[in-house]
């Protein structure tokens, strides 16, 4: 009985969270349904590129720190994962290695600023992202210098256990994902139309899954006898290898933002004289943040590296990834973590997109930047938090106007005490 | 044994190269100052302008005209862009950069739709060939680089400090707020500030493209060797960005000669140095 209970608070705690788990389960089952392979391999490298945003939106969005050196963190993951794989490690342990460097030097950021403030932070931690830069760049033996280094397949991935583990989580989504939805419609008070929209999406999920589901399981079955279809399991596993990380950090960086240090990553991002005076150590927990940030950027770099089967420090240590990643932030919308996520997928598609067509394609870099400025300029808060602010309801947005009119004479009076 | 000459030869180097540093610095640092808008597509003005010379010199074929084009062309692009875009989000700072940065992205692109892939080069004449100075060979182009540049430094401090424009400049450097209070449009200094940092940056570029030749990737670089001279003299001073430009640009030039694999590097050592020794840079106030 008491089991139940528990059980019955678990899916009504989900079905407020109905987005987030179609969301995933459409991740998740995504392989099994598209007969693309292009496509696994386009979304694995978003999601290696929407981990990284994440980690920067921690640093920048939260903590409120402007760093310039985000590159370093997610290239040092990069390169000792790459190095490691080469002498044959495993690939968890490569990993953690990678987000130990990671940490390590997003501690060694996180240190710059109790020195200096705001702009010079990001000049500093540009600096030092450069510095590493050109090291990796003149120490070829080390980094393999432009023509870059080749790296191996870890082992694990030519073996099918991770890939039947991921599977079954995928089942396990889908399985929460239609429990809760069935419970949804027999609750009382949920409006028809909505009943009817809700079952059909589901059924029609359902059926596509099941026709297009078992070929592909098939194919991967038959796996190691034939190299077309190896790659195929390959590229799957790939995918999943990309999304699970990136969903677990997601879970884990929401849980951080959500706990108290991470209103006090907000305060200081507001107003670091009155989180300070508040009894708050500002610089502790800017280290704090920037630690974590080089966590997962790291873990990015290390997921990157095998992914892309070949590295160099242009494109995971020059200062584009760090330009890229401040773009996919401030376009998916700061301080949100999905935000950055969203800005990540969609530059990455476009882009590929973009680049497929002929003649014009090569174009896509200037289109990229007109499309920037239009963003910067009428939706300067970014895709997510725009979108918030208009979907508050018109009763709600009068309710403000009311309020912010009454509390005007003080807003003002704050306002003045808080510019430095 | 390090040759005498070398060094010489080296620090001769470094004060051209200052000089056009200096070009590009100095409208950072005065954009910064007024407008506190760190301008990551000042580099690109920079390529901008060098490219815009090439062009006019193969029309022109006279320096003089290609500089001054340069110039202008600078001061049209800067103002255009200020009065059309940069104006819109004001005292947002990260959207201002994301701005800024969005503007190196589009002219780095249309530099190269435009004007290719292949780097660009001419010889203004009268100034090719070299010439002895105390035994050293000298190319007359540096010479003319450090000549030009001071030329350019003493009359943007004569227009700062003698000018009314340049008053209201200083002054809004200071306090913005305090100077509209005054009654005086900021706002139009405002543009034109930004106008004439452009022009700088253009003018400088054109400079440059005799010596090291306009190259598509020059946006990028000289847009962090201007921070670092920045940062090094202090954001928003103009005297510190000369100076600044000198130390960068001699230690620059000397890392080249004698150790050529390290010279990012020690800029950017010095720029951190600085940065951890004197936060506000040499020549910066400290707020």
């Amino acid at each position: 009985m008491k089991m139940n209970v528990k059980l019955n608070q678990v899916f009504e705690t989900l079905s407020k969270k109905k987005t987030a788990l179609a969301t995933l389960a459409v991740l998740f089952t995504f392989p099994l349904v598209t007969p693309s392979r292009y496509y696994m391999v386009l979304l694995a490298e978003v999601f290696i590129w929407a981990l990284l945003a994440m980690s920067y939106d921690l640093v920048l969005g939260y903590t409120g720190l402007v760093s310039f050196g985000h590159a370093a963190l997610f290239g040092i993951g990069a390169y000792v994962s790459a190095l490691l794989l080469r002498m044959n490690f495993p690939f968890l342990p490569a990993i953690f290695a990678a987000v130990l460097f990671g940490a390590i030097l997003g501690l060694t950021m996180g240190i710059f600023s109790l020195r200096v403030s705001a702009i010079y932070y990001a000049l500093v931690t540009l600096a030092f992202a450069e510095v590493i830069f050109a090291i990796f760049n003149k120490w070829v033996e080390l980094s393999g210098g432009e023509t870059g280094l080749s790296v191996p397949r870890p082992d694990f991935l030519r073996s099918t256990p991770f890939l039947i583990f991921a599977l079954a989580i995928s089942v396990a989504i889908i399985s929460i994902l239609c429990i809760t939805a069935v419970r949804d419609l027999a609750k009382k008070g949920v409006h028809a139309r909505n009943k009817i929209v809700y079952s059909v999406l589901m059924i029609g999920f359902l059926v596509l899954l099941v026709c297009t589901g078992p070929s592909k399981l098939h194919l991967i079955s038959e796996g190691p006898m034939k190299d077309r279809v190896i790659t195929i399991s390959i590229m799957n596993i790939y995918y999943f290898l990309a999304l699970m990380p990136l969903v677990l950090c997601y879970l884990v960086a929401d849980r951080i933002v959500n706990s108290p240090m991470g209103r006090i990553f907000v305060a200081i991002r507001e107003n670091e004289e009155r989180a300070k005076m508040l009894g708050y150590d500002v610089f502790k927990y800017r280290l704090i943040s920037s630690t974590i940030s080089g966590v997962f950027a790291g873990l990015a770099g290390s997921l990157y590296a095998p992914f892309a089967l070949s590295i160099n420090p242009a494109n995971v240590l020059g200062s584009a990834v760090t330009i890229n990643v401040l773009l996919y932030s401030i376009l998916g919308g700061l301080g949100t973590l999905i935000g950055p996520m969203i800005g990540a997928g969609i530059i990455t598609l476009l882009a590929s997109e973009l680049t497929r067509i002929p003649d014009i394609g090569q174009y896509w870099m200037l289109t990229l930047g007109i499309f920037y400025l239009l963003v910067i300029l009428f939706l300067p808060y970014g895709i997510i938090v725009t979108w918030r602010l208009k979907g508050t309801t018109a009763k709600k947005t009068l309710k403000k106007l009311i309020e912010s009119i009454k509390k005007s004479g003080r807003k003002e009076y704050a306002g003045e005490e808080g510019t430095p | 044994m390090i040759d005498p000459g070398l060094i010489f030869a080296s620090i001769i180097d470094g004060l051209a190269f200052a000089m056009l540093l200096f070009l590009i610095a100095s409208g950072f640092s005065i954009i910064f100052g007024l407008l506190g808008i760190l301008n990551f597509a000042h580099g690109a003005f920079f390529m901008v302008g060098a490219y815009v010379a090439v062009t006019l010199f193969e029309y022109s074929n006279n320096f003089a005209v290609t500089l001054v084009g340069a110039a202008l062309f600078g001061l049209v692009l800067g103002v255009a862009i200020e009065f059309s875009t940069l104006r819109r989000i004001h005292g947002n700072p990260i959207a201002q950069i994301m701005l800024t940065l969005g503007y190196l992205l589009i002219f780095s692109q249309l530099v190269l739709i435009v004007w290719g892939r292949i780097s660009k080069i001419f010889y203004p004449i009268g100034l090719t060939g070299s010439t002895i100075v105390l035994g050293i060979r000298v190319p007359v182009y540096r010479g003319f680089l450090i000549f030009f540049g001071l030329v350019i430094a003493a009359s943007t401090y004569l227009f700062l400090t003698r000018t009314r424009l340049g008053t209201i400049v200083r002054a809004g450097t200071e306090d913005a707020e305090m100077v509209e209070a005054l009654g005086i449009n900021v706002k139009r200094a405002f543009t034109l500030t930004f106008g004439l940092g452009t022009a700088l940056a253009a003018i400088g570029g054109a400079a440059a493209v005799p010596w090291l030749a306009a190259t598509p990737e020059m946006g990028t670089t000289w847009l962090f060797i201007s921070l670092v001279v920045t940062v090094v003299g202090g954001l928003g001073s103009f005297k510190g960005s000369f100076y600044g430009s000198l130390l960068i640009g001699v230690l620059h030039q000397l890392s080249e000669y004698f150790f050529p694999q390290l010279t990012f590097v020690i800029d950017f050592v010095t720029m951190t140095a600085v940065l951890l020794v004197r936060p506000e840079g040499l020549f910066g106030e400290r707020k």
